[in-house]
């Protein structure tokens, strides 16, 4: 069954991106070879005759829906309207034109910023509805939610099979490590690789370190996406994860021990920690399809830091 | 317990408390409500809410946010010494606190267990022939914050029966163990021992040393309000203690073993109370039948931790 769905045209919009390059060659690896990546410029997904376009060009049979509008807190701060409008609208009509046009499955990615600001640790797929999200990400992970409501409406009333994935915060080579725009992990390798080169003896970070995170490697994630889109057709949102997690203070230490940076580091406890602790169940990936991630922190770790060292010169 | 509610949590115990339910619940969401920023080296990841439980309208729309099915009430202003200092903004602000709590949960229709923490100072002065205390004494509180403690308690009768609350009491006593305030006496004790060591002090200062305590290590204390948030009978109340008595004297003489140093001791008129029991004992059978506790950490491991962790800090 799954040596015949890799025969299908699949588009993966947002396929050239730092999740969705991985999702391709994950794509590519295990045999699929009719894949279509729509890049923005050519189709800009929150205008519906570009979307009816993108359908009519690569005439897929499966589309998987990475594409997103995303930021920092500071972005999210700055365009709550864009970011609900723009990510609502592009899902909404991919799937509406997928279901008219007839494909035969979607596969979603929502975001663990829908879900509620104070879910029980770890985040299970039955508390989505149970609070509203973190205030400044609440736009952007609602209208990602808003498109799991569609996806299990349109399995009701039409029998259009989508399914709806959740990762948790990714990490790995490629990722954007822009100080305007990164992540907990980008920004320490940076600051640590760059201090070392700049002979800097200190660096700060923000909070007390007491948070804790998990990690999933960005190419476990795509791993988790393949196997959801060749095995899995049931209406429930799954969590993608690694199944840990890990104080800031101790990725601090894993990441000055894995760089070699001999400098202090300076803890600015006046800055916030963010919430707490941020860490998903994984059990149901398990369960539906057999996806557990198979990297190691460290090893992802390694190589998160060997490509910044080799492409930031 | 999927989302906990902390009151205190940056105090001696609260830090505790969260670290033990931390560890123990596999799906967990824990809050803690203070006045003062929690310790910065603090284990358990939690969210802090920096409020004042005498502000009625930010705790009310915060417990709202929060939807908790666990609330344990640590909040309160717990020094005897200071209730005589200030008797109405010890009195005023233990009880109003706690009816803030219990009517904010009421109104809201909050559907959780409450675990009021309360102190052994409500039995107040005691009979010897009653030692060591059980639960059914009749109380006899003998300073303004035990008479606090006292209404605490009451309040919480009066919210299980009349309105069908789930709440819980404890009458708990001396707590000691790392990280406690020195103005506790253990706590004092321990610390001044470092600082003789040390060469920073002379003399141990020390009050009235003569008199009887319970005192329990605070792992022991957190591991029972865990255990009597889970099997704790709704409307009963709990003593939480070690069952055995030290007088101070003979604490000092353990810290002297400890150390190694048998300083000169000073008795201080200013560390001497009003009116005080010169014995008390309580008797942790309730609990233990009902909940499964029995106490774990020895006085004497605890007298080692606290002194090891003054000779850290001073």
């Amino acid at each position: 069954m799954t040596d015949a769905i890799r025969q299908k045209r699949i588009v993966v919009t947002g396929g050239a991106g730092f999740l969705g390059a991985c999702v391709v060659n994950k794509l590519r690896e295990r045999g699929w070879s009719n894949i279509f990546v729509p890049r923005s410029r050519d189709y800009n997904l929150v205008e519906l005759r570009q979307v009816k376009k993108l359908y009519a060009d690569a005439q897929p049979h499966i589309v998987i829906h990475l594409a997103a509008v995303v930021g920092g807190i500071g972005a999210n701060r700055e365009n709550p309207g864009r970011f609900f409008y723009e990510n609502l609208m592009m899902g909404v009509q991919l799937i509406e034109e997928g279901r008219l046009y007839g494909i035969e499955k979607l596969v979603c990615i929502g975001t663990i910023c829908a879900y509620p600001k104070y879910a029980p640790v770890p985040f299970r797929e039955s508390s989505l509805w149970d609070g509203y999200p973190e205030e400044t990400n609440a736009p952007y992970g609602i209208a990602k939610k808003s498109l799991l409501v569609q996806l299990q409406a349109y399995r009701q009333q039409y029998g259009f099979n989508g399914i709806y994935l959740l990762p948790v915060n990714l990490y790995g080579p490629r990722d954007n490590f822009d100080p305007r725009f990164s992540h907990v992990i980008p920004a320490l390798v940076k600051k640590c690789c760059d201090a070392i080169k700049a002979g800097e003896r200190e660096i700060e970070i923000w909070g007390t370190g007491t948070a804790t995170r998990e990690f999933l490697y960005v190419e476990d994630c795509a791993d988790g996406i393949a196997l959801a889109t060749e095995k899995y057709d049931g209406s429930e949102p799954v969590n993608l994860g690694a199944g840990f997690e890990i104080s800031i203070k101790d990725l601090v230490k894993k990441i000055v021990a894995l760089t070699g940076y001999q400098g202090g580091i300076v803890w600015d406890s006046t800055k916030p920690d963010g919430q707490p602790r941020r860490m998903l169940d994984t059990s149901s990936a398990e369960r539906y399809f057999g996806f557990t991630a198979k990297t190691s922190f460290d090893e992802g770790l390694k190589k998160t830091i060997d490509w910044y060292r080799t492409n930031s010169q | 317990m999927k989302s906990l509610l902390i009151t205190g949590i940056s105090g001696f115990v609260g830090s505790y408390l969260a670290d033990y339910c931390a560890l123990n619940e596999q799906h967990i969401s824990i809050h803690g409500f203070d006045i003062s920023a929690p310790p910065n080296d603090r284990k358990a990841a939690y969210y802090y809410h920096k409020t004042d439980l005498l502000d009625k309208g930010h705790i009310e729309t915060l417990i709202q946010e929060i939807n908790p099915d666990t609330i344990v009430h640590l909040a309160s202003f717990s020094s005897v010494g200071d209730s005589w200092r200030d008797p109405i903004k010890s009195f005023k602000n233990n009880t109003t606190i706690f009816l803030n709590l219990l009517e904010i949960t009421h109104s809201l229709k909050i559907k959780c267990r409450i675990l009021s923490v309360g102190s052994s100072e409500e039995y107040g002065i005691v009979r010897t022939a009653d030692l060591p205390l059980t639960e059914d004494l009749p109380l006899n509180p003998v300073s303004p914050y035990a008479v606090a403690r006292v209404a605490q308690e009451q309040l919480s009768h009066i919210y299980a029966k009349g309105f069908g609350m789930d709440i819980v009491c404890t009458r708990s006593f001396n707590h000691i163990g790392p990280g406690q305030a020195d103005k506790f006496v253990v706590s004092s004790i321990g610390k001044q021992f470092a600082e003789i060591k040390k060469g920073k002090r002379g003399k141990l200062h020390i009050g009235n040393t003569a008199i009887i305590r319970d005192f329990l290590d605070v792992r022991d204390v957190v591991r029972a309000y865990y255990l009597l948030l889970k099997k704790g009978k709704c409307g009963e109340t709990y003593n939480i203690c070690s069952g055995q008595g030290i007088a101070i004297a003979q604490l000092i003489d353990l810290y002297a073993e400890i150390s190694g140093i048998a300083p000169q001791v000073e008795t201080r008129p200013e560390l001497l109370r009003p009116v005080e029991n010169p014995v008390v004992t309580g008797s942790y059978e309730k609990l233990a039948a009902h909940a499964g506790w029995k106490p774990e950490i020895t006085l004497i491991n605890s007298l080692r931790d606290i002194y090891a962790y003054w000779l850290e800090q001073v």
